[in-house]
Formats: C-alpha cells, structure tokens, sequence
C-alpha cells in the first residue's frame, strides 16, 4: 500500500512540474525568440564577433557594456527578420573588419587562408618526390 | 635587507652564467653556483611578498594587505619580473639535473659544450633581467600603502601550478636544443646521441602538454563561460613547441631505426626551443594586445627581439652550414612507416604554421598598416581542423606499416574491418544516446573511434613491450581527447536566462532551479552566492551554487561558476549580472563529455612518460 501512494505521490509531482513548468520556460531567456532556428543563429553571430573593447573575447562570452549592446540589437535584428549577412554588413560598416573571427576572403588575407594549405600541399610534395617507386 | 640580497645573488648568478659558458673547465660547478643564487633569490621574493614589503615595486604591484597566504606565493611568478626569474629559475634546475645525470654515455667533450651553450642562453636571459625587468627595484612609499593586488583571475590554486609547469616544459626545450648545436658543431650525430636526448624532449614535452591541461581546465573554471580553449595568442603560443616536440619525438624513433633523417632530428630541437622563446617573446612583448603597446614601453620588446634573433640566427646559420656532413638518403616507398612518420611531421609543422600564421597575420596586417582584422575560433575551426583529420587517419592505420615497403593488398585487408567497424559504430552509439546526426560529429566520432579500434587491434596481435605500451596509451589518449572535443563542441547546450528566486529553466532534461540568493563574505572579496537545485532527467535532485564575487581592492566583479560532473557530462552555472526586478543573467550550460578532453589529453603524457620508463631501465641494464 505503501509503495502504491508513493508512487501516486511521485507521478502526480511530476504531473504537477510539467504543467507548472510548460508556461514558465517560455519567457525565462534572457534574449527570448520565437524558433530554435533564430536563437542557434544568435548564438552562432554572437560567438564569432568579437567584443570590440576586451582583450580577446567574443560577443556571447564577454560581459562588457558594449557587448551587451551589441547583443541586444543582434537580438532586435534578428526579430526583425534581418538575415545573418544583413547584421554582419550593418556591424563592419559600423566597426570595420575588426570585429568579424573570420576575417573575409580578399587581396590582404589570401595568405592568411591559403598558406596553410599551400605548406601542406608543398610538404606532401616533397615527401612523395622523396618516396622511391 | 631581503630584496638586496634577492638582488644581489641574481647579480652573481649572472656572472656564474658566464663563467659556465666561457671555461669549459670550471662550467660544471658554475651550474650548481648558478641554482644556488637563482634559487635564494626566489627565495628572496617569495619572502618579500609573504612579508608584503611594498617598498619593493613588484610587490607592491601584485600583492595586497589582504592577499591570502598560498596566493602570495603563487604572486611571486604571477607578474612579468617574477615569471622570468622563474624561467631562469628552471633553466638552471634543468641545466644541474642534465649536470647531475645525463654525462653517462656521452664524450666529455660534448658534454661540456651542451653545459656552455645552456651558459650563454641563461646568462642572456639573466641579463634581460638585471637590465630590463628587475624584481627587486625599490620604491620607498611616503605614506601607508596596502599594494595593488594580484588580478583575481590569477587567485586560483592553478597560479600555483600552471605557470610553473608551462615553463619546466618551455624551458626544458633548451637541453634539447644545446644537443643539437653541439651534435652541429662536432658534425656527429650518432645512435648514442638520438638516445642520451630522448628524456630531455619526453620529459619537457610531458610537462608542457600537463601545464597546457591544467590550463584549459583552470580557464574552463575561472573564466565562467564554459570555455576550455579560445584560440587565445597566449595559449597558441604554448602549443607551438608541444606540436613540433611531438613530430620531434616520432621522429627519433624513425632515426633510430633507419640511422638516417638526422637533418629532421637536429631541426626540430632547434625549432622546438626557438619557439618556445619566441612564445616568450609574443607573450612578454606586449605585441599581442597591439603593436602600439609595443613601442611604448620599447625596451623589453627590444632586447627580447634582439635575444631571440641571435639565437635564431645563429642556430639556424649552424644548422645551413653543418647539415651537409649529415646527409643521407635511405630507401622507402610511399606505403611505408617511413612515410608516415615523415607525414606526421609534415602535418604537425603545417599546424604550427597556422597557429603562427592566424595569430601573427592581424600583427602583420596592423603593422604595414593593411587593415585591422581578428583572427579566432571560426577561423581555427575552418582551417585547422581539416588538417588534423588526416592526422588522425594516419594514427590509427601508421602502427600497421611496414619499414621500408608495405603492399596495398596486405594494408587493404587489415584495414576493411577497423573501418567499416568504427564507420559504424559511429553512426549507431549516438542515435541510440538519442543524439541527431551532425555530420562533424561523425566525422570527429568516427575517426576517433577508428584510432582505438585499430590501435587495439594492432595491440592484440604483437608482444607488448614498454615502448609499445607507451604509444598504444598515447594513441588512445589523443583519440578520448578528439572523442570529447567532438561530442562537447556538436552537442553542448546552453542558455542565457533571467530569473527570479524559485524560479525554474529546463536546460536538456535537467531543471535547474533557483533556490537560494547570500551574502557571503571571503577573505577579500565579498561575493553574492546563487545556490541551484537541480533535478536529473531520473529524478535525483543536488545542489549547485555559483557565486558573483566582488573583490575589495579594485571593486572588480569576477564569476565564480558552480560545475556538476560525472563521466558523462558536466552541467556548468555561471551567475552573471543583476537585473531588474530582482531577477538575476544567469547562464547554463550541459557540457557532454567535456571531461574527456583533459582526460584523454592527460593519458597521452602519461603514455609519454611511459617510454621514458622503458628508457631508465635499459640505461641501468646497459
């Protein structure tokens, strides 16, 4: 009998959880969207920008001033319905290529993406040279 | 009194320097005088900061009233003067154990010119010291002061070990590197030779990865994001010679038992320990944080810049010079072990040079005034990681290479199963732990799991000898690590939530709710503690607290995140600003198998160390 009412016990608590949980998660994110697919994108923007006024962190991590407002018009950009390209065009024309971890691809960065693949490639050729057949 | 002392025993081990690298006769016992007046002066600075006399600078700078006790001897080494006194510190502790044990084998000859040139590289630093960076300088206050403070992030028990273990590893680099100019200047490099430095690349190396994981694991700790590497230029910097020791370390095996390659294993001791100060040099410098710190305080980028460039220069003149008495080109096909090891150098300096390249592109880049651009994580992410893929495919199928030659068909039928097996494996353990398919996951998952399987293998069929051991641990370790990064880096969650007391978020099957808000007072700080129940998705319910804490002598805030753990995963709360309305930023974390980094990371210097085992107990059979 015991076991019976604690087990009532536990199923009812649980019952009782869920339905105090369900309304109370929605509301609780400090940047609340409306799909999973615009707070991955937010979380995605936000780890690859860089917080302009700290040594070396992030948008998401950082809890400078600055961070925080650029986290909120992030946040307000993507509600907008701004597409991720339209908030990246907006910050560098703002605060330059600086903020941006993945700098673009152009005449001044070819070296930075391409020469590690290029010493790759020139270190398997010389060792395929060296292999005798 | 103290700091005169401190000071003047740096002065005469400074000369001691010297002497050890001008008369070669006298040079083995100016190593013990050198220890004795680098120690006392540690010693001297410790005393000072125990007794907090302010009129020292330094101490002044780092220290603080109110500074708990273990803190103030990690504040010694926790500033720029302090940290190099260390690094000369363990030079000379390195140099005096390579004194103590390492003539056996060697020519008298050789020994001494290994001894002159660890007395050139340390006078040079002492003097950086004594000219540019003096721990001892004096300033006699005028009125009551307490002291600056040492960083809060720096009060942690990792300050104790971190550093010093970072540098026994940076610094033991230097043996390695005094091996291979002295190996230059008698044009002889030999079997007895590859063996007698063996424990002196092991050795650094196994320190170094071990100061690189304590690291990780006190920045995922301290800095209260979850994070256990940024890509940061500090960190880079200690990776960089870890990365060319390990291509060293395979390296040695393939001259050992070829006798040949030795232009690889006379460069990459020198390129080992070049790195390593220039690590120093990026971190010291100031050139990180900008070029513009830089000229501003111009005299201690110099003499490094300087320091660094002669030995640069200098070794890798040598290197030019001498490398042709040491020429030879052994036979080996493509499909060899030969290949593979040469490969895994090939691909271990590919990664270095991206390291260097993504940390000192934007330098670069400002300097000719081309634009100012930052290089991270994304960056690492889309170029590093690509070349470490093939790395790993290399691990698990090298072990199954013949010296010499191996046929096609013979490596096709041992491969077919491990691949197909791990290929699996892969795609059915993690939709059965109900995790969506993500194709980086498998890729990490499955090649991870390809490394152990085959490795295993590979185990199961051959005798087991130390040696043997030691790389099947190895192997295994870096395959965990791998297995980790993936899992922790494709299924992580996290939120950044506002919340009121009692309030409750759901964060992957865990609630967490806010149970209780303190007052809590520290030694100095005064923080703010959050305290969490938190109920598992089969229902068990702990606490968790995470703390805001704020410390008294800069008004400085710092989080101190609360972390739950077992083997599979970590539930991270890190308790961020106050809000309105009494609510409080809090962010959540559900980390699966981060522990597994340090874990695997920590079985690969052990499985390092190992092999050093095999080497001591030969030595006393010999």
């Amino acid at each position: 009998m015991k076991i019976f009412w604690d087990d009532a016990f536990r199923v009812c608590s649980i019952a009782l959880l869920l339905v105090l949980a369900i309304p109370a998660f929605a509301s609780k994110d400090l940047y609340p969207f409306s799909t999973p697919d615009q707070q991955n994108r937010f979380y995605t923007l936000t780890s690859e920008l860089r917080c302009l006024v700290c040594q070396n962190e992030n948008l998401a991590e950082s809890n400078a001033a600055l961070a925080n407002d650029l986290r909120e018009q992030i946040h307000t950009q993507i509600l907008n319905g701004k597409t991720d390209n339209e908030i990246i065009h907006y910050l560098v024309s703002r605060y330059g290529h600086f903020i941006l971890y993945r700098p673009p691809l152009d005449a001044s960065t070819i070296g930075l993406w391409a020469g590690p693949f290029l010493i790759l490639l020139i270190g398997i050729f010389y060792l395929v040279k060296r292999a005798q057949k | 009194m103290t700091p005169d002392i401190g000071l003047f025993s740096l002065l005469l081990a400074f000369f001691f320097a010297l002497i050890q690298g001008v008369a070669p006769s006298l040079s083995p016992r100016a190593v013990v005088g050198q220890f004795f007046c680098l120690s006392l002066s540690m010693f001297c600075l410790i005393i000072c900061f125990l007794t907090n006399d302010v009129t020292v600078v330094y101490v002044q700078e780092h220290s603080h009233a109110l500074l708990p006790f273990i803190y103030r001897i990690g504040a010694a080494w926790g500033g720029h003067e302090g940290s190099l006194l260390l690094w000369c510190l363990i030079l000379s502790g390195w140099t005096l154990l390579f004194r103590m044990v390492g003539k056996r084998h060697l020519t008298d000859s050789f020994f001494t010119k290994v001894l002159m040139i660890l007395g050139w590289i340390s006078a040079g630093f002492i003097l950086f010291l004594l000219a540019t960076s003096n721990p001892f300088a004096r300033f006699f206050p005028t009125e009551l002061i307490t002291g600056d403070d040492l960083t809060p992030l720096l009060q942690d028990p990792g300050l104790l070990f971190h550093p010093p273990m970072l540098y026994f590893g940076y610094v033991g680099f230097a043996v390695g590197f005094s091996f291979a100019i002295a190996a230059l200047l008698e044009k002889k490099c030999d079997a007895t030779w590859i063996h007698a430095i063996k424990p002196w690349i092991i050795l650094p190396w196994a320190l170094l990865g071990c100061g690189i994981v304590i690291g990780s694991w006190w920045a995922y700790r301290e800095l209260g994001w979850g994070g256990w590497w940024a890509w940061d230029p500090v960190e880079n910097a200690s990776l960089l010679p870890w990365l060319t020791a390990t291509a060293l370390i395979h390296c040695l095996i393939l001259a050992e038992k070829r006798d040949a390659f030795k232009g690889w294993i006379l460069f990459l001791p020198i390129l080992t320990f070049t790195l390593s100060l220039l690590g120093t040099f990026l971190v010291r410098s100031g050139v990180l944080v900008s070029v513009h710190t830089f000229a501003n305080d111009p005299k201690r980028g110099i003499y490094l810049l300087i320091y660094l460039s002669v030995i640069i220069s200098g070794a890798f003149t040598l290197y030019a010079a001498r490398i042709k008495y040491f020429y030879q080109a052994p036979f080996f096909q493509f499909m060899s072990r030969e290949t593979s090891l040469l490969l895994n150098s090939i691909i271990l300096l590919t990664a270095v040079a991206t390291i260097l390249i993504g940390t000192l592109y934007p330098i670069l880049l400002d300097a000719l005034h081309l634009g100012n651009i930052s290089v991270g994580e994304p960056y690492f992410n889309l170029v590093f990681i690509p070349i470490m893929l093939p790395w790993l495919f290399l691990m698990g199928l090298a072990p199954y290479l013949h010296w010499k030659k191996t046929t096609t068909s013979y490596l096709f039928k041992k491969m077919v199963s491990p691949i197909f097996l791990s290929l699996t494996l892969a795609w059915i353990i993690p939709t059965l732990s109900g995790c969506h398919f993500h194709p980086l996951a498998y890729t990490g998952i499955a090649l991870s799991f390809w490394v152990i399987i085959a490795t295993l293998r590979y185990a199961k069929k051959i005798t087991l000898t130390l040696p043997r051991y030691s790389m099947i641990i190895a192997h295994i370790g870096i395959a965990i690590m791998v297995l980790g990064i993936t899992i922790t880096k494709s299924y992580s969650e996290e939120k950044q939530v506002r919340i009121i007391l009692h309030d409750t978020v759901d964060l992957a099957g865990y609630q967490f709710t806010l149970n209780q808000l303190q007052n809590v007072a520290g030694d100095n700080y005064h923080s703010i503690e959050a305290t969490f129940l938190i109920r598992e998705p089969n229902q068990t319910v702990f606490v968790l607290s995470a703390e805001q804490r704020v410390f008294v002598s800069h008004e400085q805030t710092m989080s101190k995140p609360g972390v739950a753990y077992n083997v599979w995963r970590d539930l991270y709360v890190a308790l961020g600003a106050p809000l309105s309305d009494n609510a409080w930023s809090v962010r959540l974390y559900y980390k699966p198998a981060v522990r597994w980094i340090w874990f695997g990371g920590g079985l690969a210097l052990i499985g390092g160390l190992l092999s050093l085992l095999s080497f001591s107990r030969k030595r006393s059979g010999a």
